[in-house]
């Protein structure tokens, strides 16, 4: 399997600070990596320089083998993304919401009853889908973003923090929704905190920390107890230092 | 790709409480805009109109023998089909002249001036007002954030995470949230020229229409422009204020008190006391003024009634003193007043609205020029009219019918009024400018 | 009391590290200085040519020699308008009325000369006066400064630990209307020092109860800045976010300064429209030739006065009167003449009163209408005022041609207007003296509504912030 999502020796520097420092990594199509890492340890930036939203400093991001940064269209053409808290428009239904963001990913419209179906494919009923958005929780407006990134075919899903702030059923649909993307052969790298959800999902795992990335594990080697303690270690080293 | 994202532009819109109420205000202020300018124009032309009729009236009555200075003339500047788009100077300058033998410079235009003053101060609330003044905050209220609250909200993150151009929204959005306010206000524009008693010069509308493009154009940009920089909306929304006070007002004020201070005109009480000095002396010399008049001028002797022909001859001797010394003062008057506009036309190239606001007036026929010009055109006709009168006048000698019927009458030469859109070129390139600089930008907006 | 002071002092702060208090007190610097220096030199000017050119004219007037008093009725005297020193702080309406009146025979004219017609149009946007400045800039400084004060704290989650510290609802907005009204001083210091010293600078006239004006003046914008602070509490306290606050205020204060006067003055003059100046004159043409020429003595109303006066004296022709009849048909005609111009004119005046009486009512929506309605009265610079002194040059042309008419008919008896009164007459004819008037019924009415508005919109704000403050604290 090629990789879709590849970083070489990627760094950013914000002025003297050292966001991201020589990241080599890559995610195969089907493949789920998982960034753990404390606040400021270099996930969102990661995501960011993939999207084309950031400049390197040094080093590629490259999607589908082509660096974002000097072809962010081509880049994103391939990509989904679902940040931490996803803001849509909240005059708007959720159906509404998500035909928008179908439609400026370039694809062919989508209509109404299609819409509705990939929404409730993404555990977003029909009632629900029809409401305006300023009435949504977190995991609903995330559900409408999903549907978007499903309904795009892209080859590579970005996420950041999607568990953040979701009850543990919500988490457990999200989980079988990257579970199902995989399977059909969507790569997806994911930021978060959580361990245990990274452990149940993830191929790799990748802890980072002040922008390295410390160390890439299989985390079908470690039990949970064990990666978290791995993880501690790595983040009190860091407190020590 | 464009026509999706006005569609869901044009969604948003028509649930976001701001925005209806931004084209409620807008409407409501078009349709009095309209409402009220017409009843002040139509009120106008009623005047002038009853003015005319009346003096001609009153010649249609002549009978022979025809005293020359039974003849007089109407010198009307003709109220534009246009002035209900905007009326500029349509109650404060004079706009009509009842010409004949007695007409003195000074007193040719007077007890006009009985407008409301409340009226005046306030200014008037035409089409002109709605897009110099209101048009430009409800674009920005429509405007600001158009971009700026994606980002502040992090949904411009999710959509810019697609091959959508940044410059493409930007673009599209400008192009419908502008359209809101453009369109109604040409549409206003031309139903009122319609509703206009007399049909509307086209190339004066579209000269109207394109000058009121190029300033909401150029507002537009402005604020497509501020939303390519990397502040928050609510700061963009400050900074698109400010700059709205500032040309609207700000750089207007300080205009108008500098160059009244650098050039004030002469001192119209003093300029009164001056004439009527100059008539008194006029009137105690008029005597040996006839001896030198009547010595310089035999071939006027009286040929009807000798004492008409003597107080005809003495009232042309204080008058042509107190025109003489008028002279000066006039030009005194017409220097400061230039030397003022000369300020006033600078400060065009500082802000779009004096610009806008001479370009609007002088293609509705209701600006300074138009009207400076009819006061000198109509002077020129008085010069023109009592020449042809005086020989008759001041030998007493009667006149026919024909001799009034054949008598010059006043029409104004449109042509000679200048027009000078030099201001409005200048912000139609900052438009373009600040349209091209905003494409660039926009195509380097990141969320972050 | 020591957390309303330190609330204070960290809005202060803020203001001043975001550049927002120097920014807007240098931009009041720049407005005042201009404002004041413009506006003292324009009426210190205005007032001393006016009063050259008055005296020059009396000159004029005197310098006259023997002449037939019809002959010098006709030229007559110039009533000169003063402006009074408040009228450099408000100028009000004084540009859009004439400042000269000829007093001639014959004929009532209105004033003219208006100064308007010799300004740019670029003053038509706005006007740099003292008052104007305290009118319009003073409001968008107030809402610059004060749209984050309670808004800002609450995005920010300071609202929460100053609820958890037990300050409560009163005091924060206390605290909060100290910090406003302490910024709004600073940054507005310079115009309101303008204010002050324009009108004593200005080197014109004052009314008799100057003091009493001013008086009123200060405590009405002082009370106008006060509301706009209010109004700025109020909005700050209820809206979600600065940015909601910042666009709420500026609307409001654009609207209610600067579109609503604007549309209700338009209104009212759609509503009661003063006549066009042909229509009126038509009118007063009218009205005068139902009466009597005194030129023209072919005029059947002349023929009957002739009977009259000829039954009065006892004798047959008019040659046998002891006086001179063309005299008496001058003075007849003028009289008829003075009941028409008397209607009419009043009738004008009466239709700008209206103007002026619906805008007011209407005022309610715009406290800025309704201070500058009246700031106008208290400058003597509004309709009132001006029809006061038309109304002392209209009596003093009647005195005028009344006097030459009288002298005419005792000393022009077989003459008529070939007699040449001795010049000592001109000086026995007075000058014309005008003196600004106390504030009469009318004009108290503009100001005592001026105070019930702004008063209600302060309390209703400070309630509205009241409230805004206390259900933002309870949640």
């Amino acid at each position: 399997m090629g990789a879709v999502l590849e970083a070489r020796e990627l760094s950013k520097n914000f002025g003297p600070v050292e966001a991201l420092s020589k990241l080599d990594l890559s995610v195969a199509e089907g493949e789920i990596v998982c960034l753990l890492g404390a606040n400021g340890a270099g996930k969102t930036t990661t995501i960011n320089l993939f999207l084309g939203f950031l400049t390197p400093s040094s080093g590629e991001a490259l999607v589908l083998g082509a660096p974002a940064c000097r072809a962010p269209r081509a880049a994103r053409n391939a990509l989904a993304y679902v940040p931490e808290d996803v803001a849509l428009y909240p005059q708007l239904t959720g159906v509404e919401n998500f035909q928008f963001l179908h439609a400026l990913s370039g694809q062919p419209k989508l209509g109404r009853t299609d819409s509705l179906l990939l929404l409730q494919a993404a555990g977003l009923d029909e009632r629900a889908a029809n409401r305006r958005v300023s009435s949504y929780s977190k995991g609903m407006r995330q559900k409408v973003a999903l549907a978007a990134a499903f309904a795009r075919s892209a080859k590579a899903w970005l996420l950041d923090e999607p568990t953040s702030g979701l009850d543990p059923h919500a988490a457990n649909e999200l989980s079988a929704a990257l579970r199902h993307a995989a399977a059909s052969g969507v790569a997806i790298l994911m930021a978060t905190h959580d361990i245990f959800r990274a452990r149940d999902l993830a191929m790799r795992i990748g802890i980072m920390k002040h922008g390295r990335l410390v160390q890439l594990i299989d985390p079908k080697t470690l039990d949970h107890a064990a990666l978290e303690a791995l993880y501690v270690d790595h983040m009190r080293e860091e407190k020590a230092a | 790709m464009f026509a999706t994202i006005i569609r869901q532009d044009l969604r948003l819109l028509s649930r976001d409480g701001l925005a209806l109420a931004v084209l409620a205000a807008l409407l409501a202020a078009l349709v009095f805009a309209v409402m009220s300018a017409r009843e002040i124009a139509g009120a106008h032309a009623a005047g002038l109109a009853q003015e005319e009729a009346r003096i001609w009236q009153r010649q249609a009555e002549l009978e022979e023998p025809v005293g020359p200075t039974q003849i007089r003339r109407p010198a009307t500047l003709e109220p534009s089909p246009l002035s209900v788009l905007s009326l500029g100077r349509t109650r404060l300058d004079p706009a009509q002249a009842e010409v004949s033998f007695f007409s003195r410079l000074d007193l040719m235009f007077r007890d006009y001036q009985i407008a409301s003053p409340f009226a005046l101060r306030a200014g008037a609330f035409d089409l002109s007002f709605v897009v110099i003044v209101i048009a430009p905050l409800l674009m920005i209220a429509l405007g600001a954030g158009m971009v700026l609250s994606d980002r502040d909200s992090a949904r411009l993150r999710m959509m810019m995470a697609s091959p959508a151009s940044p410059a493409t929204i930007l673009l599209a959005r400008s192009l419908l949230r502008a359209s809101i306010v453009v369109v109604p206000v040409f549409a206003a524009a031309i139903i009122a020229a319609h509703l206009s008693d007399r049909a509307p010069p086209l190339a004066d509308l579209a000269l109207w229409t394109g000058g009121a493009l190029i300033y909401l154009a150029l507002w537009q940009g402005l604020i497509a422009f501020a939303n390519t920089l990397r502040v928050r909306a609510d700061a963009a929304s400050v900074g698109l204020i400010a700059v709205w006070a500032i040309w609207i007002f700000l750089i207007p004020a300080v205009t108008s008190a500098t160059a009244a201070a650098l050039h004030p005109p002469p001192s119209r009480a003093g300029l009164v006391a001056d004439l009527r000095a100059a008539e008194a002396r006029g009137r105690e010399s008029a005597p040996e003024d006839l001896i030198r008049f009547m010595h310089d001028h035999p071939e006027l002797q009286a040929q009807g009634d000798a004492d008409i022909a003597d107080w005809m001859r003495s009232n042309a001797m204080i008058r042509m003193r107190v025109e003489a010394a008028l002279r000066d003062p006039a030009q005194e008057f017409e220097t400061a007043l230039q030397s003022q506009d000369a300020i006033a036309r600078l400060a065009e190239f500082a802000t779009p609205a004096l610009a806008a606001n001479r370009a609007l007036a002088d293609a509705a026929g209701t600006g300074e020029a138009r009207h400076r010009a009819f006061r000198r055109q109509a002077q020129a006709f008085k010069a023109d009219l009592q020449g042809m009168l005086t020989d008759a006048a001041l030998s007493a000698r009667s006149l026919t019918r024909a001799d009034a019927d054949a008598a010059a009458r006043f029409a104004m030469d449109e042509s000679a009024v200048p027009r000078n859109a030099s201001s409005m070129w200048f912000w139609l390139a900052i438009a373009a400018l600040l349209f091209a600089w905003t494409a660039r930008r926009a195509s380097r907006i990141t969320p972050i | 009391m020591s957390a309303v002071f330190a609330i204070a002092a960290a809005d202060f702060k803020d203001a001043w590290r975001d550049f927002r208090l120097p920014v807007l007190a240098a931009l009041s610097l720049v407005l005042a200085f201009v404002a004041a220096w413009t506006s003292v030199d324009r009426v210190t000017r205005l007032e001393a040519e006016r009063a050259a050119a008055h005296a020059q004219d009396r000159e004029t007037w005197l310098g006259q020699g023997m002449a037939n008093p019809h002959t010098i009725a006709h030229f007559s005297q110039v009533a000169m308008k003063p402006a009074t020193h408040l009228a450099a702080f408000d100028p009000g309406v004084n540009a859009e009325l004439g400042a000269t009146i000829w007093m001639e025979a014959h004929w009532q004219n209105p004033a003219n000369n208006r100064a308007a017609e010799d300004t740019l149009e670029a003053q038509r946007f706005a006007d740099l006066t003292p008052a104007w400045t305290l009118q319009i800039i003073a409001p968008l400084v107030i809402v610059a400064l004060g749209f984050p004060l309670f808004a800002r704290a609450r995005e920010s989650g300071l609202w929460r630990s100053l609820a958890a510290s037990g300050v409560s609802a009163a005091a924060l907005l206390t605290a909060k209307f100290a910090s406003l009204l302490l910024l709004s001083l600073l940054a507005l210091f310079p115009l309101i020092v303008a204010a002050f010293w324009t009108p004593i600078a200005a080197d014109a006239p004052a009314a008799p109860d100057q003091t009493v004006r001013a008086g009123w003046l200060i405590g009405l914008y002082a009370l106008y800045l006060l509301a706009v602070i209010a109004i700025t509490l109020a909005v700050s306290a209820w809206a979600r976010t600065a940015r909601f606050s910042l666009a709420i205020l500026s609307g409001l204060i654009i609207a209610i300064a600067l579109i609503a006067p604007r549309a209700i003055t338009s209104a009212a003059d759609l509503a009661s429209p003063a006549p066009a100046p042909q229509v009126f004159e038509a009118g007063l043409r009218e009205g005068l030739e139902a009466g009597i020429d005194g030129h023209n003595s072919a005029d059947a109303r002349a023929e009957a006065l002739e009977q009259r006066v000829l039954a009065q004296y006892g004798v047959a022709r008019v040659e046998d009167l002891p006086v001179s009849f063309a005299g008496i048909s001058l003075q007849a005609g003028e009289e008829h003449a003075n009941t028409v111009f008397d209607h009419h004119f009043s009738a004008l005046y009466d239709a700008y009163a209206r103007q002026r009486a619906i805008a007011r009512a209407w005022s309610w929506i715009s406290p800025s209408l309704a201070l500058s309605d009246a700031s106008i009265t208290l400058a003597g610079a509004d309709d009132i005022h001006h029809r006061h002194f038309t109304a002392a040059a209209e009596s003093h042309r009647r005195t005028i041609i009344r006097q030459l008419n009288e002298d005419m008919i005792v000393n022009a008896r077989g003459l008529d207007f070939d007699y040449l009164a001795d010049p000592a007459l001109w000086a026995a004819v007075p000058d014309f003296a005008y003196a600004p008037p106390a504030l009469d019924a009318r004009a108290r009415a503009h100001v005592s509504h001026a105070l019930i508005v702004l008063s209600c919109w302060t309390l209703l704000a400070l309630l509205l912030a009241f409230v805004g403050v206390r259900r933002w604290a309870k949640a």
